[in-house]
């Protein structure tokens, strides 16, 4: 199947092999490179579960765990080394709702794909590699802990959720990891790594054709196992679990972590949209471009301006704002007084114009392509090919309406001192 | 690709036309020799031309330009390159055939705006840029200890020596910022303007002679551009210096300083690229499968070098415990290859991806122009003929230039939380 992304110059091929893993290649001929992610639906959220209609509870951070030995191969060979023979950077990642598992390089396409491939699907845990690795990811913690953004962001999550799971961290903690055992990754393994829970993503100077049948060669020499696998819902209340919250790392100019956590469960929009008018919204009320951002920068409250990400469950979307800056309450009091403000049309389309642009510059890079596609899969189940197009039809009515139908009464604040 | 450098007298403007990319990136370097006292103001001036000009007197009303430029970005950044300091401001925005006819012209203009037309007024920046440019610089320095692996790097380099160029703090220095006044901040100014050495580089799909004439209409200044002497700074070895400092942190970031006993370009460039990417350069490098894989004794290891000193970096983040294990293993991988003691493959490993990082980087204009200064600046090779010489590294190459490796520095942050 075909898919144009018009005004971009980009074509989406997609098919789903018979194992059930779904393939996506968006070829681009005037790059060298090529770059290639394999992505489970499996995060640090999906720690409890049902397989086979039995309930799974697993230690916190095991898709983290799982995701540092998968590299662990029957015959020793390390993967790395194949992919450094064949000038490729590997590597894995793990975050609240998925594990990427990735490599890019300009050549030995062929050879590179097949070791993906064959690492991912082909695990070998024992007692001994899952005992060694524990040591390592213990390092990584502690690396994580001396990190003000990650502590202040973690915190923010642990505080703001009651229920949903990620409120823990992607990581786990020191006790969770040295709990972890073969049996616990065997299991996750069989239920989250099952091809049709999983996607591959090319993107760069390849042929789609080349790449489907390579992968199809591939399967030909795995059997792979079909479990039946339920995610569990959480019913997450609209209270925070914690309204406010001190760390010390004895820093010179406070950390505040300042968040709304909005239920948008009832809201009749898209939750792709309501992501894009809230980054709107938020952007424009509280951006370099803002009466706040003038304010907090006249009174001296904050030099260098908010930012503000956004993160996402089913039910809430929580908005939090991170600054540095000596009077956190006043910082937080100014926040508080503009929340829920309209902004203007003339804002609203100077940002729209600025989206705009950003799909253009996201055509021009396989790493954004690939990413974009990635987001689409895990988000809607399918690419919006015609993002350019849907970015051009927002409307500043539809903004207006979804701000006014928004509950902002519900905060966090963190700040790390 | 095609790249074009043009001496215009007043500066150079360097033309790399590529039909490769959407966008087009300009690139504005101002250098001079290294003065440990102007690098706190050089900073600050980095910052205050971007926070408001004569036309946008606020961050505000530039910001309100950038998004009607469609999201242009414009950015500042002042460094260190050896012997000199560099002031470089970047700014990419989409190429006109993707947005409207005569965009790639005002995005040109709006920079040179920001340049040219400061915020000032009697010959001194005005106060609330000025004070506001100020406090960000002054948080910048507060905060820099609390990054703790930048700041152990930046004190290894302190403690190897103090007098060299190297060690000199990026973020700048308090007691200078406090000797800035508005006036001299703006005295600093017209002599950067004036008297500094110019490049700038414009690469896209672009017509060569609008840009050269562009250029000429809207930019020039009084002096002719002076020339340039080399970056580049030796580094030597007399014994090794050891040192340990505390911190309130949970990891200890240990950070080993070598010095390389060589000077040739060339041989930086390739066979220590090489001797650095089996050491420590990847997953699969020795580091990684000695001190992360078989012994468990750190997530992060990894070894890198820079061009511009014969300096050779090893950083790991450990339990201070480990501290005497972790270097009794570096030193055991240093040796390693010394002695040849390792397989060929790793030198065909260095070669293919050394050689597919530069395939890699001709995907990427901002990479494209890194390479192309560099090759300016210190007399690197372009991608394209570096990609050819990678072919001619041996491992004799690799064990020669190990032999010249040197610890000089040990130095460990050493976290006290448990």
């Amino acid at each position: 199947m075909t898919k144009e992304f018009k005004k971009l110059g980009l074509t989406l091929y997609e098919e789903t092999m018979s194992s059930g893993l779904r393939v996506f290649v968006v070829p681009k001929d005037n790059v060298n490179n090529i770059y290639a992610t394999l992505t489970s639906n499996y995060g640090s959220v999906d720690t409890k579960f049902k397989i086979d209609g039995k309930l799974v509870t697993s230690p916190d951070g095991i898709a983290h765990f799982l995701e540092h030995k998968m590299f662990e191969q029957k015959d020793g060979i390390d993967p790395f080394t194949i992919f450094d023979q064949n000038g490729a950077n590997a590597n894995a990642n793990t975050s609240n709702y998925r594990t990427s598992y990735l490599f890019a390089g300009p050549s030995h396409f062929k050879e590179n794909l097949n070791m993906l491939l064959d690492f991912v699907f082909e695990p070998y845990f024992t007692d001994e590699n899952v005992e060694k690795e524990k040591g390592i990811i213990i390092q990584e913690i502690k690396m994580g802990n001396d990190e003000i953004g990650r502590v202040g962001y973690n915190k923010t999550l642990e505080n703001s959720f009651v229920k949903n799971p990620i409120r823990v961290k992607v990581i786990g903690s020191v006790e969770s990891v040295s709990n972890t055992t073969k049996e616990d990754l065997d299991i996750c393994y069989k239920a989250f790594y099952q091809p049709s829970n999983m996607f591959l993503v090319v993107t760069g100077n390849v042929n789609p054709k080349e790449v489907f049948n390579i992968v199809r060669e591939n399967e030909k020499n795995k059997s792979f196992e079909k479990h039946d696998v339920e995610k569990i819902k959480y019913e997450e209340p609209d209270k925070v679990a914690k309204i406010k919250d001190t760390i010390n790392m004895n820093l010179s100019i406070p950390k505040v972590y300042y968040s709304y956590k909005l239920n948008i469960s009832n809201i009749d929009l898209e939750k792709r949209f309501i992501m894009k008018y809230l980054t709107i919204y938020f952007d424009a009320l509280y951006g370099s471009v803002s009466d706040f951002e003038e304010e907090i920068e006249k009174e001296k409250i904050c030099d260098d301006g908010v930012e503000f990400m956004i993160s996402k469950t089913d039910t809430h979307y929580l908005v939090t704002f991170m600054a540095e800056c000596k009077n956190t309450n006043k910082l937080i009091k100014t926040i508080d007084k503009y929340i829920g403000h309209d902004i203007t049309l003339n804002d609203f389309n100077r940002k729209k114009k600025v989206i705009l642009a950003s799909n253009i510059f996201m055509s021009d890079n396989i790493y954004s392509i690939n990413n974009k596609i990635t987001n689409d899969i895990l988000d809607n189940n399918e690419v919006i090919t015609d993002i350019y197009e849907e970015n051009e039809s927002l409307k500043y009515e539809d903004l207006l309406n979804l701000i006014k139908k928004l509950d902002f009464k519900n905060t966090c604040e963190v700040v790390i001192k | 690709m095609k790249y074009k450098k043009h001496n215009l007298g007043k500066y150079n403007l360097h033309i790399i036309t590529t039909n490769r990319f959407k966008k087009v990136s300009v690139m504005i370097n101002f250098k001079r020799k290294i003065n440990k006292e102007d690098m706190t103001i050089r900073r600050l001036l980095s910052d205050c031309l971007l926070e408001s000009s004569l036309k946008y007197p606020s961050r505000r009303l530039i910001d309100m330009e950038v998004e009607d430029l469609y999201g242009i970005s414009i950015t500042s950044n002042a460094y260190t390159s050896g012997n000199y300091d560099i002031l470089s401001f970047k700014s990419t925005f989409l190429n006109e055939e993707f947005t409207e006819v005569g965009m790639n012209k005002k995005s040109i203009l709006f920079m040179l705006e920001l340049l040219l037309n400061p915020d000032a007024s009697n010959n001194s920046f005005n106060k609330y840029g000025f004070d506001l440019g100020k406090r960000i610089i002054k948080n910048e320095i507060d905060t820099f200890r609390e990054y703790p692996p930048n700041y152990a790097h930046q004190r290894m380099l302190e403690v190897m020596d103090k007098k060299s160029p190297l060690s000199y703090r990026g973020c700048g220095y308090i007691k200078d910022l406090n000797k800035v006044t508005p006036k001299k901040l703006y005295n600093y100014y017209k002599s950067v303007i004036n008297e500094d050495i110019i490049d700038i580089v414009v690469i896209g799909n672009i017509n060569e002679e609008e840009i050269i004439n562009l250029f000429k209409e809207n930019f020039t200044r009084l002096n002719n551009n002076p020339s340039s002497e080399s970056h580049f700074i030796k580094l030597t070895t007399k014994k090794v210096k050891e040192k340990v400092e505390k911190s309130h942190i949970n990891q200890s970031r240990l950070v080993v300083g070598c010095t390389v006993d060589i000077e040739s370009v060339k041989e930086m460039q390739y066979a220590l690229n090489f001797y650095s990417f089996i050491l420590g350069g990847s997953g699969d490098s020795l580091l990684f499968k000695n001190v992360r894989e078989k012994n468990s004794l750190c997530y992060h290891i990894s070894s890198s070098y820079n061009i511009i000193s014969n300096l050779l970096t090893i950083k790991a983040g450990i339990d201070a415990v480990n501290k005497d294990k972790t270097i009794m293993l570096i030193k055991k991988c240093m040796e390693d290859i010394k002695n040849g003691n390792f397989d060929d493959i790793e030198i065909e490993k260095a070669r293919t991806i050394y050689k597919n990082s530069c395939i890699e980087m001709l995907d990427n204009e901002a990479s494209i122009m890194n390479n192309y200064m560099s090759h300016e600046y210190l007399d690197t090779d372009l991608l394209e003929d570096r990609i050819k010489y990678i072919d001619k590294i041996t491992k004799e190459d690799v064990i020669n230039v190990a032999s010249k490796v040197k610890i000089n520095t040990i130095y460990m942050l050493e976290g006290d939380l448990k």
